[in-house]
């Protein structure tokens, strides 16, 4: 079980997430879904420690969890100038050798031979996917893993999840693809404001729609009144 | 342990491989530019040989520091569980200490090759960059109209160094090299400046539709007259006999200027990852010590102004 609790996070004296708790099970993708600026991605980067002042306690099986042990793929991931396919995923690979690249890689078929700058948007992420794998983490935290991909590779990461979840791995994912968030997560929580104002049960899926754009259209609803106004 | 050292091995493959590539591509002119190199490398072991042995390690720190605070990698390394600190210092002294030697060699100076080395590892272990910096430099980023977006934003981020430079150019003015001297380094900065990637229409808007790539370098020299103005003005009342010191130095930073946005917009292209390679630049550099180089640095610049036009077009046409 990952439990997150009292999770602060910022930017110097910007509080961007405040108090937030959430509890994962093993073998569960929990979806995290927000406006843009809500703090999804701010919240990824506080849990592997990457920039945002991080305090709160986050722990695996009711141990502290430690940031090498998370695996985080960023909705936009860096690759070095000059490096191939390969290159990549043997850096990503240095903790757990025994990482078989070939193998996997023949469920996207990518040219690993050839240099990054060659690969278009879609084979970069699923590159990037395979070089989270490559890993051996206990947590991954997916953040935007389904844009870009095309409907063949959207399938296969949906069959990588799926496979992920039977190796007893928690994952976290953000998307503002609804459908997706649908078919794959057990349990979503919706964040706002740098808060965690909801989490739904499967169940509850079908109030997840309508909660998002009640939240919303109570939002928009005094802008859309300024706009209509005459002059 | 073992994973450490299988670590920095796999790391240090890559980059050995990365290397070789980048030289591959540097085609005809950095072969031609090789055996200037070497004449350069003499010149500068000549010249050198008379300064303070303790230059050597403040030098290669200088150049590291700008390399560490520039470095975009740290966030991808820390997350795939590089030890990121080890990893750097070890480059860096390994770095330096290959850049230090021969002239330590030339001078018999061997007690500052640990002390370069030493300086470089610990550079290593600095944390980046803060985005924000609470100096006057980087609040007057903000002021900055929006055709100079670049400045904007690199102050915003490198904005405590730019301003130490600045004051120590004022500081300093009875100096008489310091003036040049800030020049220099000021001008080993712009490159980064112009690395920032920006949205192509900002790049339209400002670039062609505002009078081209000439005109974009004016106002960017401009804004560096405006900045060194104080420093100018100093320098002519401390060593007025010195006057052509001033202009040498305001010519490193024109020169720097047009590479650097030469370079940037050669190498960027609407919807295409630019690739950065640091050999050109380097050159570009190097050339203002070095004028034996001017020749393939002007080479580089007319074939970058000419891909550059080529790629403003393709987006105004897009």
């Amino acid at each position: 079980m990952l439990e997150i609790s009292s999770l602060a996070a910022g930017y110097g004296k910007t509080l961007i997430l405040n108090n937030i708790h959430l509890e994962a099970a093993a073998g569960e993708v929990h979806g995290v879904l927000g406006i843009n600026g809500a703090g999804k991605t701010t919240f990824f980067k506080a849990l592997c420690r990457l920039g945002p002042s991080f305090s709160g306690a986050v722990t695996w099986q009711g141990e502290p969890l430690s940031p090498t042990d998370i695996g985080y793929l960023p909705a936009t991931p860096y690759f070095y100038p000059y490096q191939t396919g390969q290159e990549y995923l043997e850096l990503c690979r240095h903790r757990n050798p025994g990482f078989p690249i070939e193998k996997w890689n023949g469920l996207f078929q990518l040219p690993l031979k050839d240099l990054t700058e060659t690969y278009s948007t879609g084979m970069r992420k699923k590159l990037a996917l395979l070089g989270v794998l490559a890993g051996r983490y206990k947590v991954l935290l997916l953040d935007e893993p389904f844009s870009g991909l095309d409907l063949e590779s959207t399938e296969v990461l949906f069959e990588i999840l799926e496979q992920l979840k039977s190796y007893g791995l928690c994952i976290l994912l953000s998307s503002h693809i609804l459908a997706t968030v649908r078919q794959v997560c057990s349990r979503v929580s919706y964040l706002s404001a740098g808060q965690i104002l909801r989490t739904f049960e499967h169940d509850d899926f079908d109030t997840l729609e309508s909660s998002i754009k009640t939240t919303l259209q109570s939002r928009t609803k005094a802008a859309w009144a300024e706009i209509r106004k005459p002059g | 342990m073992d994973l450490k050292v299988n670590s920095f091995g796999v790391y240090l493959r890559f980059r050995v491989r990365q290397l070789g590539r980048i030289l591959y591509s540097a085609g005809i002119p950095g072969v031609i530019a090789l055996p200037l190199l070497l004449i350069f490398v003499l010149q500068g072991l000549e010249a050198m040989a008379k300064v303070p042995g303790w230059v050597i390690p403040l030098l290669t720190s200088f150049f590291i520091l700008n390399w560490h605070f520039r470095r975009k990698d740290s966030g991808f390394l820390k997350r795939t569980g590089f030890a990121v600190g080890w990893i750097f210092g070890i480059e860096y002294a390994v770095v330096a200490s290959c850049a230090a030697l021969p002239l330590i060699a030339y001078t018999a100076n061997w007690g500052m090759l640990p002390v370069a080395a030493a300086g470089a590892f610990v550079c290593g272990f600095l944390p980046e960059w803060s985005v924000r910096q609470n100096l006057f430099l980087p609040v007057m980023g903000w002021g900055l109209p929006g055709t100079l977006f670049e400045w904007r934003s690199a102050l915003r981020r490198y904005g405590a160094l730019f301003s130490m430079l600045w004051l120590f150019s004022l500081a300093a003015s009875y100096g008489l090299a310091v003036l040049l001297i800030v020049m220099l380094l000021w001008a080993s900065l712009i490159p980064s400046v112009f690395e920032y990637q920006e949205p192509r229409e900002l790049t339209i808007a400002v670039v062609v539709k505002g009078g081209g790539l000439f005109r974009h370098w004016l106002r960017h020299f401009w804004l560096q007259l405006m900045v060194f103005t104080p420093g100018l003005l100093l320098h002519l009342v401390f060593h007025p006999a010195y006057w052509y010191l001033a202009l040498i130095g305001l010519s490193f930073i024109a020169l720097m200027l047009a590479f650097a946005m030469a370079y940037k917009y050669a190498t960027w292209q609407p919807g295409r990852q630019r690739v950065v390679q640091s050999l050109p630049v380097t050159l570009a550099y190097f050339s203002l010590f070095f004028p034996l180089l001017l020749p393939v640095v002007g080479f580089y610049l007319l074939r970058f102004v000419k891909r550059a036009r080529h790629h403003f077009k393709m987006a105004y046409d897009a």
